[in-house]
Order: structure tokens, then sequence, then C-alpha cells
């Protein structure tokens, strides 16, 4: 009887949780706050997207009394970074292929950005959540190498986030967004201040 | 000279012949190509870099959500799926769902939801399914299920009480201050 009890409990710790938790898949698309927020500068950027981002999940619950919960940050990020460099940039090239220099030169590439998700902070209370997600992007030149590298955070908040249908997706959403907010304005910032 | 002939030639002075007119085009075309020859030889020798070509290939696709054309570039031999294939078209969020009081229904909201309803029913029909539901298992599950397919039963149970209770107890516990803040930062990091 110990036997079933232990076997169940480790089935139960291993994955069978999942079944009772929230599986929470952004929509992955800007709000049409990012279009009034953001001008497109008149500059050509390439941007290339390791494969760890574009599968970034994080089971962080916020709590540890929480409802399990898994963010399926990656497959909405990956869109929404790309409709934000379009946005933000005049000439926007995406290398699904790992660049390099040959590859810079022959495409007339002079800045690349990589970004790499570091970490979704997740918070739940009585009253809301908050869920932070934090990046690192790099920035090379035409050979490949680096020339700058900072690190963002976007954040929100809100209440009564669960209770609503659509809630936590919602949250996350705009998580992404500001954090795509604050790279693309960062690298605006950057590259004027380059050509200055 | 005859008054004629004296402005006969006067004329010519103040219009010259058709023929000489032709002759300074060829002269200052036959420059012109000079010119420009001197010009062409002068990049050609100044551009002695070749840029090899990479095995490489650029597409044009449509962006997964919005169907916005971008330039990607690819490696025809090794091809990538950054994207699913499927085109998924949603509305774009509006953010005053956020806001207390505000439901998704007034915002018109159209995306994708995690109801935690739906898992907890799941739950209940597996802890009271038998067999039945027991097959609803996944895989992992279902391989250590045929020793202990009660013990399973009764931990899915406990999960739906411990989920509830858990939801409750939150409800009364109050000790952490919300500060949370909506924001956008950026910093720059020392490169190594």
């Amino acid at each position: 009887m110990t036997r079933v009890w232990a076997l169940a409990a480790l089935l139960f710790l291993s994955g069978c949780t999942a079944l009772f938790g929230w599986k929470i898949h952004a929509p992955g698309i800007l709000s049409q706050n990012y279009y009034s927020r953001v001008l497109p500068a008149e500059d050509r950027i390439a941007l290339y997207l390791p494969d760890d981002v574009l599968h970034y999940e994080s089971t962080n619950r916020g709590g540890a009394l929480a409802d399990p919960q898994t963010y399926y940050v990656g497959e909405a990020f990956a869109p929404m970074i790309l409709e934000a460099f379009q946005q933000g940039f005049r000439e926007f090239i995406f290398f699904e292929v790992e660049p390099d220099a040959a590859l810079m030169r022959q495409y007339g590439v002079q800045r690349l950005a990589v970004v790499r998700i570091r970490t979704l902070k997740n918070r739940v209370t009585l009253k809301g959540q908050a869920v932070q997600l934090e990046t690192e992007t790099r920035v090379y030149n035409e050979a490949l190498q680096p020339v700058a590298a900072f690190e963002s955070m976007g954040t929100s908040d809100a209440k009564k986030v669960f209770a609503k249908k659509g809630g936590p997706e919602i949250n996350l959403n705009a998580a992404i967004e500001n954090n795509v907010t604050a790279i693309v304005q960062y690298l605006q910032d950057k590259v004027m201040s380059d050509e200055s | 000279m005859s008054d004629e002939k004296r402005q006969q030639t006067i004329e010519n002075r103040n219009c010259p012949k058709k023929g000489a007119k032709t002759l300074s085009f060829c002269v200052l075309s036959s420059v012109f190509c000079a010119l420009y020859s001197v010009v062409c030889s002068l990049s050609i020798s100044f551009a002695g870099e070749v840029i090899p070509e990479t095995p490489s290939a650029v597409v044009v696709r449509e962006h997964p959500r919005t169907g916005h054309p971008y330039v990607s570039i690819v490696d025809p031999k090794k091809p990538r799926t950054v994207f699913n294939g499927e085109l998924q078209r949603y509305n774009r969020p509006d953010y005053r769902m956020l806001e207390p009081g505000v439901k998704p229904r007034d915002v018109d909201y159209h995306g994708p939801v995690s109801s935690r309803k739906k898992v907890y029913v799941l739950a209940g029909v597996l802890a009271a399914g038998g067999v039945a539901g027991y097959a609803a298992l996944p895989v992992s599950a279902a391989s250590g299920g045929a020793a202990g397919g009660a013990g399973i039963y009764a931990a899915a149970s406990g999960a739906v009480t411990a989920g509830t209770f858990s939801t409750h107890w939150a409800m009364k516990r109050d000790d952490r201050p919300d500060d949370f803040t909506q924001a956008s930062v950026s910093r720059e990091l020392k490169l190594s």
C-alpha cells in the first residue's frame, strides 16, 4: 500500500500537476499603444532569435501556494518582437539562419541585435498579479563584434487577473510588450547616438 | 568686298552653320564618354573587395499574427522553423481590460484563454470516472497507473481540494504590499 501511495505521489509531483494548472498563451500581438509610443527610425537593423528564446517557458507560479501555471513566453515573444522591429525600423531583416560576418557583409547589415530571455518573474497575491519579463540584448557590428549590450525589463500588474477570462494572457502580453518597447526604444537611441 | 558678301559674312559669324553644331555636339559627347570611362575605371580599381556569397537566400515571409511581410535570411539547405505555419489572427489587445471593473466583453476580447474551471472539471471527471476517466490520462501517467490507478485518482481529488484550499487561503492572506508598477526599462551592460 505504501508503494502505491509513493508511486501516486511521484506521478503527481512529476507531471500530473500540469493537468490542474493554468496554461497561459498570450495573444502575441502588440497593442495599438505601441504604435503611438514608438515611431520608426530610418535605419537598417537585423534581428536574430536563438532557439531557446522561441521555446522559452516558465513555470514560476508566483507564490508557494498559488495554482501551478505554465507561461508560454517564447511563442508570444517572438512574433511580438518581430512586429516591434517592423514598426521600429524602416529596414528590418530577420535572420533565420545563424548570422556570421560574411552574411552581414553580403546583405549590408551594419547592426545586428540578438535577444535572449533571462527570466520571467511572477508574483501572485490576493489583489493581483505582477509579471516581469527580463531580457538581454547584444548588438553586433558588421564584423560581428559586440558593440553594445543592455538588459530590458517589462512589467505589468493588474488586479483580479485570474478572475477575468483571458486576464493572465493579457497581463503576460502587456509585460512582453513593455519589454520589447524598452528594447526598441533603447536601440533607436543607441542608433541615433552612434550617428550623431 | 561687296556689300552683299559682307552682309553674308556677318550673318555666318552670328549664326554658325549646322555642321559646326554637329561637330560641337560630337566633341561634347566624346568628352563626356571619356570622363565617364575614367570614373568607371577608378571606381572599379578602388572597389577591389569581393564580397563572397554565402549559402543563404532571401525570402519574404508573412508575420504570423499581422500578416505583414518581412525580409528573412534563410539557409535553403537547413530550413529552420521559427514560427508554426498557421497564421493566427487575433484582435490587438486592449489593456483597459486589466483595469478594475472592466470585463473582457467590454473590450471585445477574443484572444486565447485559460480557464481553471475546465481543468478542475477534468480532474473531477478523472477522479470519479474510474477506468473511462483513466484512459484520458496522459501516457506518462497511464504507464505508471497500472499498479496504482486508485492512488492517482486519490491524488487527483487531492489536487482539486488543494487548489481550492490554496485559493481560499490566498484570499485570506494579505501580508505583502501591492507595490506593482507597469514599466519599460533598459539598462546598459558592460561588454565582457
